[in-house]
């Protein structure tokens, strides 16, 4: 099972959304992390056959999936960034919706339902209108939806986005646990949910991807950047101007700084283990991106 | 052999006559259940490989149009047979046509544009049945129910020999081909603004078409085997909308990078 990107380009009204990427992922979770505007959505949708690509391929298991159509889609799982459904169908209803367009017989469905409603915790809402339940409740269906037809391929864009730390926690269980036999791409721009459930962290920068591999590799680069000092809340503005800060606490005394420094920024500094947090600030400095978003 | 559930249910219960302890019955419970237990896993693991057939989609896509559309259609059929029974003149008529037909086609809007308007598509787009599979099913299933419900209209019509059949098939299908392709169009757009861009499209056409029937130099000027052709030409334009639609359906996906 290899689902393979190469040389991959896709250009919107002149922008470059994304911009040669090659890839290749075997089965088990793969991060994808960048700020809004980065080109994660625009790659998704192209590995869900959305949108055709201006150049390059994908393949699975050598297969052009442009070429294997519905083959393809069979295998496919996908929790778009926002999640459209019906509003007037009840959660049973549109599960049952869904199923039947991802080709499940009746008898699978609703096995695959009562499995799924309970994995999620959504067992005693099945009856209740869709555009009854709170955003967390909503992303759980979507998580369901994109499960239902038991994918080898499972595409989930922004999937923890109006999750409490609960339903997250409980949500990167479920992935972890799934992710045995099947590839996860979970895209998001929350370090914490791939920290742990990750095998390979994707970095997507301007439509590019700027680094890969798994937390432990990316992290090396970063030994000795990663800095500790207390400052008087008087300086906190010049810091704020001179570095990158991936941590600011207000202390007894000052202003407790994290930040980003090939040198000890002054003497006394404490050299700190660097965290994926540190490594996205890195590459992405505090740039949100609104503008771009869900480029 | 096959057996009904009569039988089934007979032999069972002679079975469980039979037993003559109630270790044994316990035992025979027992296995009753597992066997039923493995033929479930069994039946669920074969079902699991196959795939819902083309006939099973349609069957299930029509389970969830909302019938209610139907009614309406009915309804607006139902007004325009009453208002050509009891209406004497001709141009009168004809204009109900023009004006009911175009309602009658702009009905289907709320059902076939729900999966954009709900912002469904993308998941659709992903699935095993496609956009393209799901639209075709939707309009097929109207499309056959639109046809029952003419067949009826036009059959009470004629029936009632206020205005001739041909002129009745023109001057109704004429606006509902128009109709529908606007409707299509907009539906297949890149642009999509909701259903009221559709809706005025319909309602511009309308008038317009009013107009055309109410013009008495124009609408004599028209001869029958014209009239012919310019239905010809506009179920032609429904065809080719439909059709270029269902082929370049990603476009409602590529035109926008930022819609979702």
């Amino acid at each position: 099972m290899e689902l393979k990107i190469t040389d991959l380009k896709k250009e919107f009204h002149q922008v470059m959304a994304v911009n040669d990427v090659s890839y290749t992922m075997k089965p088990g979770v793969y991060g994808l992390l960048g700020v809004n505007g980065a080109g994660k959505t625009t790659l998704m949708r192209m590995l869900c056959t959305l949108i055709s690509p201006t150049e390059g391929r994908i393949t699975w298991n050598g297969e052009d999936i442009f070429q294997m159509g519905e083959r393809y889609r069979k295998l496919l799982g996908y929790l778009p960034q926002e999640f459209g459904f019906y509003p007037d169908f009840t959660v049973q209803e549109y599960l049952e919706y869904i199923a039947s367009i991802k080709g499940l017989r009746p008898v699978t469905a609703s096995q695959r339902i009562r499995e799924l409603l309970r994995q999620v915790g959504m067992e005693r809402m099945k009856s209740r209108k869709m555009k009854k339940l709170s955003g967390g409740m909503k992303r759980r269906v979507g998580i369901a939806q994109a499960l239902l037809n038991d994918p080898a391929i499972l595409i989930l864009d922004e999937p923890t986005a109006g999750l409490d730390p609960g339903e997250r926690i409980r949500f990167r269980n479920l992935i972890s646990e799934m992710a045995s036999d099947r590839l996860v791409l979970l895209s998001t721009h929350i370090v914490s949910d791939v920290e742990y459930i990750a095998k390979e962290i994707l970095l997507m920068k301007d439509g590019c991807l700027e680094a890969s591999g798994t937390g432990e590799e990316l992290l090396a680069g970063m030994k000795n950047r990663v800095w500790s000092l207390l400052v008087p809340q008087s300086q906190v503005e010049k810091y704020l101007r001179e570095y990158r800060v991936s941590n600011l606490k207000t202390v007894s005394g000052g202003v407790e700084l994290r930040l980003l420094s090939q040198y000890s920024p002054i003497p006394g500094a404490v050299l700190e283990p660097p965290t994926l947090e540190d490594l996205f600030l890195d590459y992405f400095g505090e740039r949100t991106g609104e503008a771009y978003d869900r480029i | 052999m096959k057996l009904t559930d009569k039988e089934i249910k007979r032999m069972l219960s002679e079975r469980g006559k039979s037993m003559q302890t109630p270790k044994e019955e316990k035992r025979y419970q027992e296995g009753l259940a597992r066997t039923i237990k493995v033929s479930a896993e069994a039946l669920y693991e074969a079902e699991r490989e196959r795939v819902l057939s083309r006939a099973e989609f349609l069957y299930q896509q029509s389970r969830y149009i909302q019938k209610r559309w139907w009614l309406l259609q009915g309804a607006v059929l139902l007004l325009l047979w009453w208002l050509i029974q009891t209406t004497g003149s001709p141009r009168y008529i004809s204009r109900y046509l023009g004006v009911t037909a175009s309602v009658f086609g702009i009905l289907i809007l709320p059902e076939l544009w729900k999966n954009r308007g709900a912002q469904s598509v993308e998941v659709e787009c992903a699935a095993y049945y496609s956009l393209p599979q799901i639209y075709g099913a939707k309009i097929f299933v109207f499309a056959l129910v639109d046809a029952l419900l003419l067949a009826v209209f036009f059959a009470a019509s004629a029936y009632g020999g206020n205005y001739p059949l041909e002129e009745l098939i023109i001057q109704f299908f004429m606006p509902y081909f128009v109709t529908c392709g606007l409707c299509f169009q907009s539906l297949y757009g890149k642009r999509f603004s909701g259903m009221g861009q559709a809706a005025i499209l319909c309602g511009g056409w309308c008038v317009l078409w009013t107009e055309i029937v109410l013009n008495d130099v124009a609408y004599q000027a028209i001869a029958l085997p014209l009239w012919w052709l310019m239905l010809g030409l506009s179920g032609g334009y429904l065809v080719y909308v439909i059709c270029r639609g269902q082929r370049h359906y990603k476009e409602i996906l590529e035109g926008n990078p930022s819609w979702n």
